[in-house]
């Protein structure tokens, strides 16, 4: 087993591109200096990094191969109407022989070490970190089961791998046929059952809060948490020092750490990325735009507390306990 | 030439305690100073005199030992090529170890062809202690551990224990918050991006195995500082712990390396020994007492103050 | 005394048990004999609240888990030897923090664990104790290991009771600066 831990990334090279459903192509992406790619957590995702003539695109796509597979990843793109480029770029432009950067796996999603049963629901694409914990889950010998949605079967990626590989395990919902796929399936469950669900947002939505109003433990339903959203808007707003009676600017490209930095108030910090909550600052009046990922989102819901390193005003003031 | 290295704690002149973690930036997480052959060499002999001390594990983490294995000797082996090879010769990895002169043969994931448990392996081949912790729903659970250089805690004991059952709170310093702050930052801590912090105390005596079950053998030199051997008995302790999401088991991987420096080298350093003296001077009389300094505290500042005033 | 072990943030302990069983589907009630009163205003709520109630012995236990739907609540009440087995049986079947109610009549009180030579001390109202086999002097923590079922007695010097006489609190509840 090489391991090529100390990289953050890994060049790997197009070698396969299949078509395995409407708008849903499968790419196979071999290493092309070390030997092997690193093993994974089942329900991993890497990110892509591919530089086109004018951007760089940065995507996340969860790997579809099995989690030991060392010789190659997989991912499967659907091509979005509402593209924002990536998967127009890898649908239109990405051949084979190319070569890309991906990232060491990462989890955001994984499989409870104490179900006695796991159910997934997969809307469409969804189903790909699905993939990898179910070859997992029946490698150890333990219960699951899949409920799919898609428009057809052949709008369904993986539907004939997925009908021959875990027969009696799958279950598929196509809207074409008049089949909808709903929460009602999540009742009758056993206790001890883990709820998976990734598809769209109003999918996740619908079953988490059905799960949850069935007695669903909060801790038993699993999706797939997307990273927050970085910078986006960054205006500039007025921080109002309520103990010292002054006004700190904080300009569009500055942070509120660095602004105060700036005007001489000593605010600890360490991380600087949201994490450590080393930086955090009381919040009196004014609204927060929260970018951290410290605070638990009842507290952000709160808004007493601001991590000045990453987080800023919704609007063009905020007063603080300084 | 391996080199020395001591990371200082203090970035300023008061200290609180926080959730102190900050990107590690080098990846880097093994460190192999000049005191390894000596340090490795007290490893050994603790993990045969107290294996029950020194070494845990749950049986079913051994996938994600052998994951560290393959971790700290790849970064042996690539940190480190003058004095650490790994190379593959059919199923066989051969692990050399220049500095001490030994030839492993193991074959991956074989636990028969190892002397140990992999963890228990790996440990022996760095100055670092390994912690392991497992993933579950809701919580992380130290799971293995192969730990000779406590800051006087206990691995049998706290062996199985959520991470928030071992950090329990101490009033007036580590709330119920933080604590459940710090777990779940961890539990979202991604493969790829490791993490480092610095702790600090002082040591009554140059002892890295200041574990919970001998306190009763070094303890006692806490009571024995004096103005006279103040620069050479009491030392600077700092543990410098990075930590890292295993890839393929999701569990999280700390390293310990524990660094002693005596006062009197600590002077040397104009910035050092002032910083040192701020801190023990403003220090909240609960962390005083936390950090074990209630005897000799004040022996310190006045041994520190006076460098100070020598120097200026 | 009765503690209620099951965390479900603030509020008093009818707010919270209330809640507890507002998401509940079907109740799995398991009673220490004897200790059937105490357990009186949590059937009257679940009756209030029209949830199934099923009243199971440890014995069955098993088997009852192994058929039951998700949505069911556990109630267990009884004394702490009592609670803690039925609880190490619950979550090594899975079961969750959110849906296990406890609660331990009587004192809870654990045995210290000696850090010098781990030996097992019967657990002792009081802060200080010898140990039973090697004699030294040991601080009763709070820092307590489901595991070992103990919690931690740290190694007391004679010099730190002289010196912190005006304190005699060593307060060593956790390891250092950890």
């Amino acid at each position: 087993m090489i391991l090529v831990f100390l990289a953050r990334s890994c060049m790997v090279e197009v070698a396969d591109i299949e078509q395995i459903a409407e708008s849903v192509k499968r790419f196979t992406l071999v290493p092309v200096d070390a030997g092997t790619v690193l093993p994974f957590h089942p329900g991993a995702h890497v990110e892509t990094c591919i530089g086109t003539r004018n951007v760089v695109l940065r995507r996340h796509y969860s790997l579809c191969s099995d989690a030991d597979e060392t010789r190659f990843y997989q991912i499967a793109v659907s091509k979005s109407k509402t593209s924002r480029g990536g998967s127009r770029y890898w649908h239109e432009q990405v051949i084979v022989g190319q070569r890309l950067e991906v990232s060491v796996p990462v989890n955001h999603l994984s499989l409870s070490r104490t179900a006695r049963h796991h159910l997934f629901v997969a809307g469409g694409i969804g189903i790909t970190p699905f993939i990898s914990m179910m070859l997992a889950l029946r490698r150890q010998g333990q219960s699951f089961e899949l409920h799919m949605a898609a428009k057809s079967a052949l709008a369904c990626p993986f539907y004939d791998w997925l009908s021959g590989t875990f027969p009696g395990q799958v279950h598929f919902y196509f809207s074409t046929e008049g089949c909808r796929l709903t929460p009602n399936l999540l009742q009758d469950q056993l206790l001890g059952t883990h709820l998976y669900v990734c598809g769209p947002p109003g999918m996740m939505k619908e079953f988490r809060d059905c799960a949850r109003a069935i007695g669903y433990p909060k801790q038993s339903v699993h999706m797939e948490a997307f990273t927050a959203s970085q910078g986006g808007d960054n205006h500039p707003f007025r921080a109002f020092l309520e103990k010292q009676g002054r006004w700190v600017d904080v300009p569009g490209h500055q942070t509120l750490l660095a602004a105060l930095r700036e005007a001489d108030v000593n605010v600890p910090s360490s991380c600087e990325v949201g994490g450590c909550g080393t930086c955090m600052v009381g919040v009196i009046d004014g609204d927060v735009d929260h970018r951290d990922f410290y605070l638990t989102g009842e507290e952000q819901a709160q808004g007493r507390e601001i991590l000045c390193c990453v987080s800023r005003a919704k609007k063009d003031r905020l007063v603080l306990d300084l | 030439m391996l080199s020395s290295r001591f990371p200082f704690p203090l970035s300023a002149d008061i200290f609180q305690y926080s959730n102190n973690l900050r990107p590690l930036d080098t990846n880097v997480s093994i460190q192999v100073t000049h005191e390894y052959t000596e340090e490795v060499g007290l490893k050994r002999s603790l993990l045969k005199q107290h294996p029950e001390r020194c070494f845990r594990e749950e049986i079913h983490t051994r996938d994600a030992q052998w994951e560290v294995l393959n971790y700290v000797l790849h970064q042996l082996s690539q940190v480190y090529p003058e004095h650490f090879r790994l190379r593959q010769e059919g199923d066989n990895w051969i692990f050399e170890n220049t500095l001490l002169g030994e030839e492993v043969h193991f074959r991956d994931l074989d636990n028969d062809s190892l002397s140990c448990a992999p963890l228990d392996f790996a440990g022996r081949q760095v100055q670092e202690d390994l912690i392991l912790l497992t993933q579950y729903d809701d919580k992380l659970v130290l799971e293995a551990g192969q730990l000779c250089f406590p800051g006087n805690w206990s691995l049998y004991f706290d062996f199985g224990m959520p991470f928030m059952d071992i950090h329990t709170p101490v009033p007036g310093l580590i709330d119920d918050g933080l604590a459940a702050k710090i777990e779940r930052f961890l539990m979202r801590v991604e493969s790829g991006k490791p993490w480092t912090r610095l702790n600090w105390s002082l040591n009554a005596g140059r002892r890295l195995d200041t574990s919970a079950e001998t306190f009763d053998e070094w303890g006692p030199y806490r009571y024995r500082v004096t103005e006279d051997n103040v620069g050479h008995l009491v030392h600077l302790r700092v543990e410098e712990q990075n930590l890292m999401r295993m890839p393929r088991s999701n569990s999280l991987l700390f390293t310990i390396h524990t660094y002693l420096m005596p006062l009197h080298e600590i002077t040397q350093n104009q910035t050092w020994t002032n910083r040192l003296y701020r801190v023990l001077c403003t220090l909240s009389p609960k962390l005083v007492e936390y950090k074990g300094l209630s005897a000799y505290r004040d022996v310190v500042v006045e041994y520190l103050a006076k460098e100070l005033r020598v120097n200026t | 005394m009765m503690r209620n072990r099951t965390a479900a943030g603030g509020g008093t302990r009818k707010d919270n048990l209330w809640a507890f069983l507002q998401c509940a589907h079907s109740l799995l009630f398991l009673c220490q004999d004897g200790q059937q009163e105490s357990c009186s205003a949590v059937l009257q709520m679940a009756s209030d609240l029209q949830i199934a109630v099923r009243t199971v012995t440890v014995e069955e236990l098993k088997n009852e888990l192994g058929s039951a739907k998700i949505g069911t609540r556990l109630y267990v009440c009884g004394d702490y030897q009592f609670v803690r087995g039925l609880e190490n049986v619950l979550f090594s079947f899975g079961i969750t923090n959110e849906e296990l109610w406890s609660d331990v009549t009587g004192a809870t009180v654990h045995p210290v664990l000696c850090a010098g030579c781990y030996h097992r001390n019967d657990p002792v109202a009081g802060s200080y104790i010898h140990c039973e086999m090697c004699g030294r002097m040991l601080e009763v923590s709070n820092h307590y290991s489901k595991k070992l079922d103990a919690v931690m007695g740290y190694i007391v010097l004679p010099e730190q009771l002289v010196f912190k006489s005006e304190e005699p609190q060593p307060s060593r509840t956790t390891p250092e600066g950890r």
